[in-house]
């Protein structure tokens, strides 16, 4: 539980805050930190409300989203791309909307999350500010999958938004729950890009299965990109081998992967036929 | 600590606040006590909604610092209960502020929307609805509420119809009108058991077992209860040592009393250890953290199929005892008993066998169902299962009690506060002279809150301490210490002429009733009970055997057991229908019952006695069904455009009862005031349906007089006469029928009283608008408020009263026919019911806008029960769905595309005004509608709650 709460004044000051806190988190939206359950171990919360980050803008090639941009601001916004408004709602409470944020969304990396799958089969690039021992202070622009990959190097790091390509590149989620408000077994992924010629490149899945947590399957986009996965079937039986999962009450792990494969292969066949851009 | 200036509710006021505390937490202290809380920061009910800086949020994520500088809204900004806001009052008059514990936040929401959106379309209603949760009236009637609220802000009246209206006759009754508490509840005033605690009170807080069955081998409180603050720690050893039940029933119950307030076997998960009474809430966890316990863990049983086994592990060991009917070997049997497993005390005889693990059983029959099956020219044999499920009330359990002036004052949250008098004073062993019992608004009961689950600990905790306390279940509790739908087993064997004519049926049902056996007859007897008579067969037999095993408690819960049986019932005679190739809705008008059809079933149907056999009386099955199978276009097959998409329809014939014949017993009085406005106390409890309110239209239906002149009093022990309570849908029957035939004595006396004061005969005399009484003879009339005065004058007769009692061995049957139509996606699994029509027959709805929200939110709740809800135990018995969101309740997303609730006119001979019951049997339609509809869809038979995505594709061979 939270016992104490700190606003930083900006972004240094809340990297400062958060390296003489020990036991200290960001606190974006408090959706999850603060709710029952929460899997937040901490006791100093570091508020990013005064930071700046909740603005969506347009940059001419692409779309800059703070970190602390809402789920319910995705949804409002002209700016974002439908596959993004798609993930927020994902999430079913509106009231909810209006305080979880895309950067706490990413930042936790959940078995559940609502917009990680999309993000990072979008290959949207991360902006991040970090300091360093000696209290240097500096920004970095990444790529997604590297947070992804190296998700737990970045407990110190902050999110301060992602950059979202205007580029034609087909992104797809599908959520697979109980009901919209119940935690889901498996959020799935996909992006990719076809290019002039039809060669279809930089092919993007994950999925976020319950108990599991947020896997790529790089044997699925190698296997896509290289043309031994043509049609929906192959699809759905590759990912059915390679998606890990568990038994938990959101589902089995011969039901889980099976949605899995099935939600990923839907995505496949409409990025092929020309769906969502 | 720290300093915040924040504006709430356009004034500006400076907090201090502790560095975690919840901006909900802060709120309440500043007297914003709309802001509450039925999900312990969960993040999903939606009670602690509040507008921060003009945008929804849930108070209880967020920290009370953030608030430094903010603007916050709550529902007291809106209006009060003398001055509502043009949204509240459309609430109101649409008929969704029932239990109404998240009335105050809904309205603040759909202000917020129509501030922002002065014409908002469906999609935005349901948006902005999204993150409430409401159990008790649906969702469909607060579109009503924001088209009303629309009208009303636009033109300065409404447009819209608000419901039919019945009984053109009627000025009040058949017609919509205002709740009589509904300003109260939507204005989120004190209302509710937590409103009633004190400053002073001590917390209690309970220690629950970890294990499914285990003795307590021993049990260290000494340091816990020598840590600060700590008042008293009851065990099993220092507490009363009085053997009772839970269910609030009648007396004698048909339930085994088999537990004390805490038992040397925890038999549950989640069952009581212990109980800490301190200073504060904070205190007691602390000491709970520090009782020493050992346990002597036992092999649990958690399935009827476990505890049926030859070696079982027994759950009740104990010695047996019967009130009456003890049989000859009773000694003998006793000798195999374990003293460590307390006792079992039958009331009466209901063929219980705690050795076996046995609870209860029944069983009876008429004709000759082997000769029956041997004539039919197909036989269905199948197997049914449901599941447990929560009746998740958004107001927890709780209770607030004190010693005034010697006496035990209980405030409780509860459907049955005679039941609570009753059963508190048997653990403290007191006289019931010495409890008072106030029933409080209820937060949402569904059955549960007709269980005594907290009252009889802390009733107890504080007739022996002195002091006042206030426990409230956490939403954990609430799922592993709480009552809920027992699962069942049910096999169904049908058979029937080529036809579809019905020549045998029988049901065996299997109940689980977990560690406890609470209405352990009736609520399995109903899965017979309330379903066999809706058929026209001379062949029907059953067998019922409720078994002990280790999972989470059960008991009533909306519908009892006509939900499952329903479902077994119906899917089975729709399984026969395809096997004999005919038509499921000409083989159920072939079979169903009409009026003056006499029901043999009912001599074997006795709750623990014979049943009455009784004619069909009013009956609205058949226009039921017929206008349904119209509106749905039954026979029309649907053929979507996505290949995936699959279309099926189904229905469902249901019935409930209106109360107990024989059993249920109401009473009320009432009285005329000295200035002509008239009190009425109904024994009664009203849990949000509008209880009340009916008793208010008798009087003014009676005596021509607004509902403003008349106020009513019920549920509390002191003032009002005795009532059973509300359950077994008698509330508008029994308790209305009290408050109808006490207003008809009033009535008689009132005249009586005008006759003798103006010189005339009772019967030239009348009572009429706007409050008088009327001589039709010599033209001359006589006010009540006059009448009333001369009769308290010096020389006065005396204050003009009347009384009632009711009881009855009619069954006023409600009827009914729900109809669903489904798509099933065969690649996902995924169900989305489309279509979902209740179409029931209530005899003469007195309050038509509730009764039909009470449909709306019985049928949604039900498809949850069919299609999410499950409470999931490990091998241990640990629940793992012990919150909302893992357990997977239905919010305005899982509502139906097209939802309709349609009430069929038919007056009942005996209810009041011609009323029957209406919200239990909404329950009884959904799973077996859907269940049939999926078979038309993909033609797979779903046999088992919940039909989850996961068993659609098993059923489809897909995994």
């Amino acid at each position: 539980m939270i016992q104490e709460f700190l606003i930083a004044k900006d972004t240094e000051d809340a990297l400062k805050l958060k390296r003489n806190n020990p036991r200290s988190v960001f606190y974006a939206g408090g959706t999850e930190i603060n709710r029952l359950n929460s899997t937040v171990d901490a006791k100093t919360a570091i508020g990013l409300s005064k930071l700046g980050l909740d603005s969506i803008t347009d940059e001419g090639g692409s779309i800059r989203i703070g970190s602390m941009v809402t789920l319910q601001q995705l949804v409002d916004s002209d700016s974002v791309p439908q596959w993004l408004k798609d993930a927020a709602l994902f999430c079913g409470s509106f009231t909810k909307r209006n305080m979880a944020t895309i950067g706490g969304n990413m930042a936790m990396c959940s078995d559940h999350s609502y917009l990680a799958p999309a993000l990072l089969a979008s290959r949207a690039r991360v902006l991040t500010a970090t300091i360093t021992e000696e209290g240097s202070y500096n920004e970095d622009n990444m790529p997604i999958r590297e947070y992804h990959a190296y998700h737990t190097l970045f407990s110190g790091t902050l999110l301060l938004g992602f950059l979202i390509s205007k580029d034609s590149r087909f992104v797809g989620s599908l959520r697979y729950a109980n009901t919209l408000q119940s935690q889901a077994a498996v959020t799935v992924g996909f992006g990719a890009t076809k290019n002039g010629e039809g060669v279809i490149d930089h092919v993007r899945v994950f999925a976020a299965v319950k108990g599991i947590g947020l896997q790529r399957l790089p044997s699925v986009e190698n296997a896509i990109e290289n043309g031994e996965l043509t049609t929906k079937q192959d699809v759905q039986i590759s990912v059915g081998h390679e998606v890990e999962a568990k038994d938990d009450t959101t589902g089995s792990s011969s039901y889980k992967r099976y949605i899995a494969s099935v939600g990923i292969a839907q995505l496949f066949s409409n990025f092929i036929s020309g769906g969502v851009k | 600590m720290n300093k915040i200036t924040l504006t709430i509710n356009n004034k500006k006021l400076q907090a201090t606040v502790e560095g975690g505390e919840s901006l909900r937490s802060l709120l309440v202290k500043l007297g914003y006590i709309s802001v509450r809380d039925s999900d312990d920061r969960e993040g999903f009910a939606g009670s602690d909604t509040i507008i921060f800086n003009d945008v929804p949020v849930y108070a209880n994520l967020m920290l009370a610092l953030q608030a430094d500088g903010a603007t916050i809204r709550t529902v007291e900004g809106l209006g009060n209960s003398r001055k509502l806001s043009i949204v509240q009052q459309a609430m109101i008059d649409a008929g969704v502020v029932q239990s109404a514990y998240n009335a105050p936040a809904a309205a603040l929401l759909l202000t917020w929307l129509l501030e922002k959106e002065k014409n908002p379309s469906r999609a935005q209603v349901a948006e902005v609805l999204s993150g409430i949760f409401i159990r008790d009236a649906g969702y469909e009637h607060y579109y009503l509420a924001v088209e009303l609220a629309k009208e009303k802000l636009a033109t300065g009246e409404y447009k819209s119809a608000i419901s039919p209206t019945f009984r053109d006759h009627l000025s009040y009754v058949g017609k919509p009108k205002s709740k009589v508490d509904g300003p109260q509840l939507v204005a989120g005033e004190k209302s509710f058991v937590e409103d009633r605690v004190l400053p002073g009170y001590k917390s209690m807080v309970v220690l629950r077992s970890p294990y499914a069955h285990a003795y307590i081998k021993s049990i260290d409180t000494k340091e816990a209860l020598a840590m600060e603050g700590v008042v008293e720690i009851f065990t099993y050893k220092n507490s009363s040592q009085v053997t009772y039940m839970q269910a609030g029933q009648g007396n004698p119950e048909p339930s085994p009393h088999d537990r004390r307030l805490f038992n040397e076997k925890v038999r549950h998960v989640g069952d009581r250890v212990a109980a800490i009474v301190a200073d504060t809430l904070e205190q007691a966890i602390a000491a709970r953290d520090a009782i020493k316990v050992e346990y002597e863990v036992l092999k649990p049983v958690f399935t009827v199929e476990e505890a049926m086994e030859e070696g079982a592990p027994i759950i009740h060991n104990g010695v047996v005892e019967y009130k009456v009917g003890a049989p000859e070997d009773l000694a003998e049997y006793n000798k195999k008993a374990d003293p460590r497993d307390g006792k079992v005390i039958y009331q009466f005889p209901l063929h219980g066998d705690i050795r076996r693990n046995v609870a209860s059983a029944a069983h009876g029959q008429i004709g000759d169902v082997e000769k029956g099956f041997k004539e039919a020219d197909a036989v269905v044999e199948q197997t049914y299962q449901t599941s447990q499920i929560q009746c998740t009330p958004l107001e927890p359990h709780l209770c607030y009690a004190k010693i005034d002036n010697g006496r035990l004052v209980v405030h409780a949250s509860t459907q049955v506060p005679f039941h609570v008098r009753r059963i508190v004073a048997w653990v403290c062993e007191i006289p019931e002279n010495k409890i008072h019992v106030i029933k409080e608004r209820v937060g949402g009961g569904y059955g549960s809150k007709q269980d005594v689950l907290v009252e009889d600990l802390v009733g107890y905790a504080t007739w022996i301490t002195g002091e006042p306390i206030y426990y409230r279940n956490t939403r954990e509790e609430e799922f592993v210490a709480n009552s809920t739908r027992h699962p069942m087993r049910m096999t169904v064997k049908m058979g029937a002429k080529k036809d579809g004519t019905l020549t045998a049926v029988y049901m065996d049902v299997r109940a689980n009733t977990g560690p406890y056996g609470n209405h352990c007859l009736t609520v399995p007897m109903n899965a017979c009970s309330k379903t066999l008579p809706l058929l026209k067969c001379d062949n029907m037999k059953f067998d019922v055997i409720t078994y002990y095993t280790n999972i989470l408690p059960t008991g009533a819960y909306q519908g009892y057991g006509a939900p499952k049986g329903s479902y077994s019932l119906m899917v089975c005679m729709a399984e026969l229908a395809d096997k004999l190739g005919i038509d499921y809705y000409q083989m159920a008008l072939k079979n169903k019952v009409e009026p003056g059809y006499m029901l043999e079933i009912l001599k074997g149907l006795g709750e623990g006695r014979e049943g009455t056999v009784v004619p069909v009386g009013s009956c609205g099955l058949e226009e039921a069904l017929v206008q349904g199978a119209a509106m749905i276009e039954w026979g029309k097959k649907v053929e979507p455009d996505d290949p995936d998409w699959k279309v099926g329809k189904g229905f469902a014939m249901i019935q409930q009862g209106s109360g107990l014949p024989g059993l249920d017993h109401s009473n009320a009085w009432a009285k005329l005031l000295t200035d002509g406005t008239f009190q009425i106390f109904s024994g009664g409890a009203d849990l949000g349906t509008g209880l009340d309110t009916i008793s208010v239209k008798m009087i003014s239906e009676a005596f021509c007089v607004p509902m403003d002149l008349v106020t009513v009093i019920s549920g509390d022990t002191d003032s009002c006469t005795f009532d059973t309570g509300a359950y077994a849908s008698s509330g508008t029957f029994f308790s209305g029928n009290a408050s109808y035939y006490a207003t008809e004595d009033l009535k008689k006396n009132l005249l009586a009283e005008a006759a003798k004061q103006m010189g005339e005969k009772a019967e030239d005399l009348v009572c009429r608008a706007p409050g008088e009484v009327y001589s039709t003879k010599t033209k001359k009339s006589l006010s009540y408020a006059k009448l009333s005065h001369d009769a308290l004058t010096g020389t006065g007769s005396g204050q003009v009263m009347g009384r009632a009692s009711f009881t009855t061995n009619h069954n006023s049957i409600p009827y009914g026919a729900h109809f669903a139509q489904v798509a099933v996606n065969v690649r996902t699994g995924q169900i989305k019911v489309q279509k979902f029509y209740a179409l029931q027959d209530a005899g003469t709805p007195i309050n038509p806008e509730l009764a039909l929200c009470q449909m709306y939110g019985a049928a949604l709740k039900s498809i949850g029960h069919t299609l999410y809800e499950d409470m999931v135990i490990d091998e241990n018995g640990v629940c793992l769905t012990a919150n909302l969101t893992d357990y997977g309740v239905p919010m305005i997303s899982e509502m139906p595309e097209d939802f309709k609730a349609v009430l069929i006119d038919i007056n009942d001979e005996v209810g009041p005004y011609g009323a029957k019951s209406i919200s239990e049997i909404a329950t009884n339609g959904a799973a077996p509608a859907i269940a049939i509809a999926i078979h038309d869809a993909v033609g797979v038979w779903m046999r088992s709650w919940p039909f989850s995505s996961e068993k659609i594709l098993r059923e489809l061979g897909k995994i």
